[in-house]
C-alpha cells in the first residue's frame, strides 16, 4: 500500500478509517465503500448496513403511522364536511315557457290556458306553461285580417262591440270554438272534425263570436243588417238564443250581448227604451266614417229569462245619467250601450255607453264613452270612471278589472280600493284582461302574457305569448 | 451490485439493499391510503342540510311610472309646489329637486301666496299665519278668530270662521300686510278670483248636518254669496235655487271663482243624496250641472288659470258608508278628477288608485297640469291635446302649486 493513495481508496475502500464500521457510510463514502465482505473486512458482513437495514424497518413503520393519522385525519373531514346546501328548484317551473320571469310554479293547479296560433292551430298548456298539447286545427282561426273599419263595420260597432279583441274563444271541451267567421258571421267551430257551423240566418251579419254559458249548452247571437243611404247603418237588429245543438229557443228583437254562466238568462237590448229614447240621429262625420240614422241601437237593457220572461235592468235615463258624469253636456240622442258583460251570479254587469254622435278624436277630445257597473235587482247604474276605458272583465269572486287610458290596468274588489295591476300595459300591446277559473289571477293578455295575482299585484309571472289568448279554463276535459 | 471473483454471473445472494426512504415513503402512503380508508368507514356523517330555495328578488306593487321628461315639463309651468309633510310647509318642484323648507313647525291646511316678495298666508290649527320669506311667523285677525278656510290674492284674505267656534257668517276679510281685519257676513267655503278682484262665500240659512264629520252635526250654509272687497256680498245663489237644482235640503259643500270672477262653482247637495257641482255666472245665470258618481262627494273645486280659457277640475271622492267622515288621507276609497270647460268638453284627469286617500289637489300656476297627493305620492295629469299622467318623487299633503317661489 502506497501512502499516496487516496485515504479509503483501493480494495478496502469500504473500510474508512474515520469512523466506526458499524456505522452506515454516507454519502459518497457509502457509494464508495463497495461490498465489505468481498476484500475480507475484519468484521462478519452481516454486521455492515445493520443500521441501514433498521432504519428500514423503523421508517416505513413510521411512515405507515404517519401515513394512517394524516389519512385518516383528511378522510374525517372529507366525510365529516356538510355537503353544500342543495338549491332546490321549485316544483313546476321546471316546465316554464321559455321567457318566465317570476314565481311560476304557483300558478301550478290555476286551470288551463286556451289559445290559437296564426296557422289555425289550437293549443292548450297549463297555466303554469306544462303539458302544452295541440288541440286541433280550424281553418276560421288561422290570422286574417283585422276586423275592417270601413263605414260599414263602423255603423255596426255603435250595435256592439267585444269587451276585448280574443278572435275566439274555446270550450273546455277542447273541442268548441266560438268565432266569427272571416265573413260576419257568428259561428260555432268543432276542432275534432274542422266543421264550423253559422248560427246566425243567411243575410244576416254578427257583431261579434257568440256569446255562451259556461258549458256551451246555450248560446246567444246578436245580428244585425245593414241599409240607409248615402251612408250606412243598421237597419234591423235580432238575437237568437240557441241550445247547444242550435235549435232555436227563443227570436228577440235588439241585440244581445251576454249569456249567463247558467244559461238561465241573457242580456239583451231593451226595445222598450229604443222607443223612449228615439232612434239615433245620422253622424255627419269628420273625424269618423258618417253613419246613418237608426232606430236598431240600444237605448237600455233587459234580461231575457229562459222561461220567456223579461226583466228591465238599466232604463235610458239611467244610461244618460251616468254618461253625464264624465260630460255633463253630452246630447243624449247619440247615446248607446255597446257592450254589456253579465257578472258572476248574474247580479251585476259591466256596460259600455258610447256616444254615436260624438265627432272627435277621443285621445284629445271630450270622453265619447264610458263604462258603467249596473246593479242588475236595482236597475242602479254608476260610472267606472276612466279616460278612455279599454278592455274590462268580471271575476268569478265579484270584482272587476278593466284598462284604461293612461296605460293602467286596475283592480276593483268588492268594498275595497282598487289596486292598480300594472302601468304602461300600451307596450305589451294588451288585447285582453282574463281572470282565471278561480278568480285569483288575472291575465293581460297580449305580446306578452302577465300572470298578477288579484290579492297580491306585487306577485307577477311573465312569459312571451305562446299565442293568441282564447280562454282561461278550469280543467280540458279531451 | 457487488460481486465474487469467478462466481458465474448470474449468481448472486446478496440481499436486496434497505432503501428506507423509498420504503419510508411507501409506507407513507400506504399508510395514508388505510387511514382514509378506515376514515371513510367509521367517521359519522352529519346530517344532511336543509335545501336552499331560491326565493324571486322581493316584489314591489306596481306603481304609477315617473315620467322624467313630462314631469320636468311640468316643473317648468308649474313653479314650486307647496306641501305640508311632517309639520313643516315646505315647497320642491314637481320632480323632486329643489326642495327648501319654508317655514317650520307649520301644519298648514291652505296657503295663499307667496307673493312677489315671498310672504304668504297660511291657516295653522285655526290660526290665520303670515309666513314672512325667511320662515318666521305671526297671526293675522283677532285672537279669538278660530279659521275654518281661507281665500286670498295678493294682500288681500279672506278666511272664514270654523263653525264649531264661532257664529258659522262671522268671516273675516284681512289685510296681509297691516294685518287689518273686517267682518263680512260670510261663511265656509269661501273663494276667491285670483286676477277678478271678486270673492264668494257661503251664506244662510245654516242647516246643521251629521255625515260630514265623524259623530258630530257641522252648520252648512244654503246659498252663495258674492262681493267685491269694500262693497257688501249679494246673493248669487239663493236657497230656492240651489234646492231646486239640487234637490231638497241641499247645502254647499264647496265653492271655487274663475281666475276672472265671472264663473263660479258651486259643489251642493247633501249627504246621502246625489251631489252635483253647478256652475253659475256671476249675473247669476246657471251655464252647467256636473252630477257626480252615485256617493261620490267633491274634495276640491278648483279653476285652471290658462291664458285665454280656463277649466274647472272637479274631484269627486267615494263617500259611501264609513267612508262619509273619514279623513280624506285615512279614506281608503277610490274617486275621480273631471276637467270640464265651459264649452261642455270634459275629460277624466285622474280615477281609480291614484284617488285612493287623495288629500291635496292643486291647478299648476299655468293652468296646464293637475297635482293629486296621496299617502302613496303625488300623481302629475297633465291636459295637452292628450293626457299625460306620471308620478312624481314629491311626498306631502299638497297645498298649492303657486308660479313663483318663496325666495
Amino acid at each position: 500500500m502506497s501512502g499516496t493513495r487516496p485515504r479509503g481508496a483501493g480494495d478496502n475502500r469500504g473500510h474508512s478509517a474515520r469512523g466506526s464500521p458499524t456505522l452506515p457510510l454516507r454519502g459518497a463514502e457509502r457509494r464508495e465503500g463497495g461490498f465489505s465482505h468481498a476484500v475480507g473486512a475484519p468484521e462478519p458482513p452481516a454486521e455492515r448496513g445493520r443500521g441501514r437495514r433498521r432504519l428500514a424497518v423503523v421508517v416505513p413503520a413510521v411512515a405507515v403511522v404517519c401515513g394512517l393519522v394524516v389519512g385518516g385525519l383528511a378522510g374525517a373531514r372529507v366525510v365529516g364536511r356538510r355537503p353544500a346546501a342543495a338549491v332546490a328548484r321549485p316544483a313546476g317551473a321546471a316546465g316554464a315557457p321559455a321567457g318566465t320571469v317570476g314565481p311560476v310554479e304557483q300558478l301550478r293547479g290555476a286551470g288551463t290556458l286556451l289559445f290559437t296560433d296564426p296557422r289555425g292551430r289550437a293549443h292548450a298548456q297549463a297555466a303554469d306553461g306544462r303539458d302544452h298539447r295541440v288541440l286541433g286545427q280550424l281553418g276560421e282561426l288561422a290570422s286574417r285580417p283585422a276586423p275592417s273599419s270601413s263605414d260599414l263595420e263602423a255603423a255596426a260597432f255603435l250595435l256592439a262591440s267585444a269587451p276585448d279583441e280574443r278572435l275566439a274563444e274555446l270550450g273546455p271541451d277542447g273541442d268548441t270554438v266560438y268565432l266569427r267567421t272571416a265573413d260576419g258571421a257568428a259561428a260555432v267551430g268543432r276542432l275534432v272534425d274542422g266543421s264550423v257551423r253559422r248560427l246566425a240566418p243567411a243575410g244576416w251579419r254578427s257583431t261579434g263570436a257568440p256569446r255562451h254559458s259556461a258549458d256551451g249548452s246555450v248560446l246567444g247571437v246578436c245580428g244585425y243588417r245593414l241599409g240607409g243611404s248615402p251612408s250606412p247603418s243598421v237597419a234591423a237588429a235580432r238575437s237568437w238564443v240557441l241550445d247547444g245543438s242550435g235549435n232555436r229557443l227563443a227570436t228577440l228583437p235588439g241585440c244581445l250581448y251576454d249569456v249567463a254562466a247558467d244559461g238561465g238568462s241573457a242580456l239583451v237590448a231593451d226595445p222598450a227604451q229604443g222607443r223612449l229614447a228615439g232612434p239615433v240621429p245620422a253622424g255627419q262625420g269628420r273625424r269618423s266614417p258618417p253613419v246613418g240614422a237608426s232606430d236598431q241601437l240600444t237605448r237600455g237593457l233587459r234580461l231575457w229569462r229562459r222561461d220567456g220572461s223579461f226583466r228591465p235592468v238599466l232604463g235610458f235615463a239611467d244610461v244618460v245619467r251616468v254618461f253625464r258624469t264624465v260630460r255633463p253636456g253630452v246630447d243624449p240622442r247619440g247615446l248607446v250601450v255597446v257592450t254589456a258583460v253579465l257578472g258572476p251570479g248574474g247580479r251585476q254587469a259591466l256596460v259600455r255607453i258610447v256616444d254615436a254622435l260624438a265627432d272627435v278624436d277621443p285621445r284629445t277630445g271630450a270622453e265619447v264613452e264610458v263604462l258603467a257597473l249596473v246593479d242588475l235587482a236595482t236597475g242602479r247604474a254608476e260610472p267606472v270612471a276612466e279616460h278612455l276605458p279599454g278592455w274590462f272583465a268580471f271575476l268569478p269572486t265579484g270584482g272587476w278589472a278593466w284598462t284604461g287610458g293612461a296605460g293602467t290596468a286596475t283592480y276593483q274588489p268588492r268594498d275595497r280600493p282598487p289596486q292598480l295591476l300594472r302601468s304602461g300595459i300600451a307596450g305589451d300591446g294588451v288585447y285582453a284582461v282574463v281572470p282565471s277559473p278561480d278568480g285569483a289571477w288575472l291575465l293581460l293578455a297580449g305580446a306578452t302574457w302577465r300572470f298578477i295575482r288579484a290579492d297580491d299585484p306585487s306577485v307577477q309571472v311573465t312569459h312571451p305569448a305562446p299565442g293568441r289568448l282564447a280562454t282561461w279554463a278550469p280543467a280540458v276535459t279531451r | 451490485m457487488g460481486r465474487l471473483l469467478g462466481d458465474p454471473e448470474v449468481w448472486d445472494d446478496s440481499p436486496a439493499r434497505p432503501r428506507p426512504a423509498v420504503r419510508g415513503l411507501a409506507g407513507l402512503a400506504a399508510g395514508a391510503v388505510a387511514g382514509l380508508l378506515l376514515a371513510f368507514a367509521v367517521v359519522p356523517r352529519p346530517d344532511p342540510p336543509p335545501p336552499e330555495v331560491m326565493l324571486p328578488p322581493s316584489a314591489e306593487a306596481p306603481r304609477l311610472r315617473v315620467e322624467k321628461q313630462l314631469l320636468y315639463s311640468a316643473s317648468i309651468g308649474g313653479g314650486p309646489m307647496l306641501v305640508s309633510r311632517s309639520g313643516r310647509l315646505e315647497q320642491v318642484n314637481a320632480d323632486g329637486t329643489e326642495r327648501r323648507v319654508v317655514a317650520q313647525n307649520l301644519r298648514a291646511s291652505a296657503v295663499v301666496g307667496p307673493d312677489r316678495a315671498g310672504v304668504l298666508a297660511a291657516v295653522d290649527s285655526g290660526i290665520v299665519t303670515r309666513v314672512e320669506a325667511n320662515g318666521t311667523t305671526r297671526r293675522l285677525g283677532p285672537a279669538d278668530f278660530v279659521a275654518g278656510g281661507l281665500a286670498g290674492a295678493g294682500r288681500r284674505l279672506l278666511a272664514c270662521p270654523d263653525p264649531a267656534e264661532q257664529p258659522p257668517d262671522d268671516g273675516l276679510l284681512l289685510d296681509a300686510v297691516s294685518g287689518r281685519a273686517s267682518r263680512v257676513r260670510l261663511g265656509c267655503p269661501v273663494a276667491w278670483a285670483a286676477h277678478g278682484g271678486r270673492f264668494a262665500g257661503t251664506g244662510g240659512p245654516w242647516t246643521r248636518l251629521e255625515g260630514f264629520r265623524r259623530a258630530a252635526a257641522v252648520p252648512r250654509g244654503g246659498s252663495v254669496l258674492i262681493g267685491r272687497p269694500g262693497t257688501r256680498p249679494r246673493v248669487l245663489l239663493d236657497t230656492r235655487r240651489l234646492r231646486a237644482a239640487a234637490g231638497r235640503g241641499a247645502v254647499v259643500d264647496g265653492l271655487a271663482l274663475s281666475p276672472d270672477g265671472k264663473l263660479v262653482a258651486v259643489s251642493a247637495g247633501r249627504p246621502g243624496r246625489p251631489w252635483l257641482v253647478l256652475v253659475v255666472g256671476a249675473d247669476g245665470r246657471q251655464l252647467a250641472s256636473i252630477p257626480l258618481a252615485g256617493g261620490h262627494r267633491p274634495a276640491w273645486l278648483g279653476w285652471s288659470d290658462r291664458q285665454g280659457s280656463t277649466t274647472l277640475a272637479v274631484a269627486a271622492v267615494d263617500r259611501r258608508g264609513d267612508l262619509a267622515t273619514a279623513e280624506l288621507a285615512a279614506r281608503q276609497g277610490t274617486g275621480y278628477v273631471l276637467a270640464w270647460q265651459p264649452g261642455g268638453s270634459s275629460r277624466v284627469l285622474a280615477a281609480g288608485v291614484p284617488m285612493v286617500a287623495a288629500d291635496g289637489f292643486a291647478w299648476s300656476s299655468d293652468g296646464g297640469s293637475v297635482a293629486v297627493s296621496s299617502p302613496a305620492g303625488v300623481l302629475v295629469v297633465k291636459q295637452a291635446d292628450v293626457v299625460y299622467t306620471t308620478a312624481s318623487p314629491v311626498t306631502g299633503t299638497l297645498l298649492a302649486w303657486p308660479a313663483q317661489a318663496a325666495p
